[in-house]
């Protein structure tokens, strides 16, 4: 290509004087629309080739997923080890006056009936709507007990089984706290969701009513690999340091024994916290101030010592100047403890509300976790934030929630049986 | 005069491929945010006091926060000097040194959060008596996120390693703007083409 300067062609000149050493404008526009028609190929090619592989690759996945089933019967509740669904509604009910044990052992079982059927696909007894039940999608429907409904069960209630105790970074609404029955109603189908939840508080109506609904969301099921740690709003990775279900480890921080009262056996704790979310203040921090606040990188989770999500962390590693490289007050710092025993097994969702006021954001977290004993494993953990953690400007937590979770039962008995 | 440097070949050129890459690029490119910098010190970057201070002043351009601060002064022995706790007033960040520093030279490092959450860290030097500094003027305005490895720059498409296998697994800016410059070559072997049997038809 000649660089010497050419600008004595008029516009329209065709280059047969000296061909192949100027370009006119009708070349630059031809070259032009040649590269984007180059660019516009290689991409659709490209997406053609992802599009191709993800289709042949998995002939033995069923066409639809909506009548995938988790088995409600069992030791354990479904819906704590389960695989997180893509969709979570948790209602808590204030039990009604003059409800009393016997009352609550009717109440459970109607329950229990109820969401042994529609989890596996089925009607619910009176179902208004018979035709929304048969898509279960995965649908979990786990039961917790709060303070005031083992109390009137006269049943011995664990120590942890109370509010929390009060952290400085808490702001708390009433309406997001507390409660006498929880009921978590997760699926991967927003209709199943709604449709159970609906038959559910049906059910409860002469024994309760509702005081809180948060519902949540994950990534739509399908959208990517099984067992893909979630993101929250902030785009960050979420719960990398969880327990692998199925293992001694779970079962030890999950269903645990601890000092829990025997009907509590093959249960487990639940904390469900309304974390707001300031995703508006979080615009105005870059990424590597974003990824020096969790201590990890928001590619893939890694801690900033190591290149994969599950890479251990090294809190001693310095940088140039001799500061951590994760730093002191990274929330990856402060979540972690030392003593091992003191873990969660963490099942949050999202939650985006409408917005009020000038912000274009009213999002957050429901971060909800079981543990076997909350104040041992939950409390250290959160005490830790309270005292100190850079992620703390961004996030309040304004609704606190802690419930029971007995174990599951058979097909004879109902949820509680164990405490009635 | 836009026509008559479009009519040099080379400048047309460039122009088209940096028009394409813009618009290919321009989109991944990080957005400005405003930090706290350092606006002054006391000792100032680079200089030499006869006497050693019993403090060490670092301003800001703006508010910082308390959480997270930490000023360092070290000497070539890397022995940290600072004594106490800092001292925060608003923009400004006082630290005490333990006192009888003897001469040499020293390395302030300092730590900070921004008002905006974002850690910032730096360094500075100064000199007590006639000893001489490593580096003059190593930058009090020198501000660098507290991590090195900067994720921040690149594409947030790498994702796991279990994503490969899928397409070309680039991300569809480059996988564009390869096939933009494939079209260029293209174009420019057809010119070549027709020039040729313009010549020798």
């Amino acid at each position: 290509m000649s660089s010497e300067p050419t600008n004595d062609q008029p516009d329209q000149t065709e280059p047969t004087a000296h061909p192949g050493r100027r370009l006119s404008r009708r070349h630059l526009l031809l070259g032009g629309a040649a590269a984007g028609i180059g660019a516009a190929g290689a991409i659709g090619v490209d997406l053609v080739a992802k599009a191709g592989r993800g289709g042949s690759a998995a002939p033995a996945v069923p066409l639809f997923s909506g009548t995938a089933t988790v088995p409600f019967f069992g030791l354990h509740q479904a819906g704590v080890d389960t695989e997180p669904q893509a969709r979570a509604t948790f209602v808590a009910l204030n039990l009604l006056p003059g409800v009393d044990r016997a009352a609550l052992r009717r109440m459970m079982r109607i329950l229990t009936d109820d969401a042994a059927r529609l989890t596996q696909g089925e009607a619910a007894l009176a179902d208004s709507e018979p035709e929304l039940a048969v898509v279960p999608a995965r649908l979990t429907v786990t039961f917790g007990f709060g303070p005031g409904l083992v109390a009137i069960a006269g049943g011995e209630a664990p120590g942890w089984l109370r509010p929390l105790p009060p952290f400085t970074i808490d702001r708390l609404q009433p309406e997001w706290s507390d409660g006498d029955l929880l009921l978590q109603i997760a699926a991967d189908d927003p209709l199943t969701v709604a449709h159970a939840t609906r038959m559910l508080l049906k059910d409860l109506r002469s024994f309760a009513a509702v005081r809180w609904v948060q519902s949540g969301f994950r990534r739509a099921a399908g959208s990517e690999k099984p067992g893909t740690t979630m993101r929250n709003l902030f785009g960050q990775v979420d719960g990398t340091a969880n327990p692998v279900v199925g293992t001694a480890d779970f079962d030890a921080l999950v269903w645990g024994q601890a000092n829990n009262p025997g009907w509590l056996a093959g249960g487990t704790g639940f904390v469900l916290r309304r974390i707001s979310m300031d995703l508006d203040k979080w615009d105005g921090l870059d990424r590597s101030g974003r990824e020096s606040t969790m201590g990890r990188t928001l590619a893939n989770g890694a801690p900033l010592t190591g290149t994969k999500e599950r890479d251990e962390p090294d809190f001693e590693a310095k940088t140039s100047l001799g500061f951590p490289v994760i730093p002191e007050f990274s929330h990856l710092r402060r979540a972690r403890s030392e003593d091992r025993s003191q873990r969660i097994h963490r099942r949050g969702y999202n939650y985006d509300e409408a917005p009020s006021g000038t912000g274009v954001s009213n999002s957050g977290l429901l971060f909800a976790c079981f543990q076997t004993d909350v104040d041992a494993q939950f409390v250290p953990i959160q005490t830790r934030l309270d005292t100190l953690d850079l992620l703390n400007q961004w996030t309040t937590p304004i609704g606190s929630a802690v419930f029971a979770i007995p174990p599951g039962c058979t097909p004879e008995g109902y949820i509680g049986d164990t405490l009635f | 005069m836009t026509h008559a440097l479009l009519r040099r070949p080379a400048t047309g050129l460039l122009l088209t491929l940096t028009v394409i890459a813009l618009a290919v690029l321009g989109p991944m490119a990080p957005a400005a945010y405003a930090h706290d910098q350092v606006q002054s010190t006391l000792p100032a970057d680079g200089e030499h006091v006869d006497t050693a201070p019993s403090a060490i002043t670092i301003t800001f351009t703006d508010e910082i926060l308390e959480l997270g601060a930490i000023v360092m002064v070290v000497d070539d022995e890397e022995r940290n000097w600072a004594e106490g706790e800092m001292g925060l007033d608003g923009a400004q960040a006082t630290q005490a040194v333990e006192p009888g520093m003897p001469d040499g030279a020293y390395q302030v490092r300092w730590r900070v959060v921004s008002a905006d959450g974002h850690p910032v860290s730096g360094a500075f030097a100064f000199a007590v008596g006639d000893a001489v500094l490593p580096e003059a003027g190593s930058g009090a305005a020198t501000s660098e996120p507290s991590h090195d490895d900067d994720a921040g720059e690149e594409p947030a498409v790498s994702g796991d390693d279990a994503e490969s296998g899928a397409g070309t697994g680039l991300p569809l800016a480059v996988v564009g703007l390869i096939g933009a410059l494939g079209g260029l070559a293209v174009f420019a072997l057809f010119t070549l083409w027709r020039a040729k049997r313009h010549r020798n038809p």
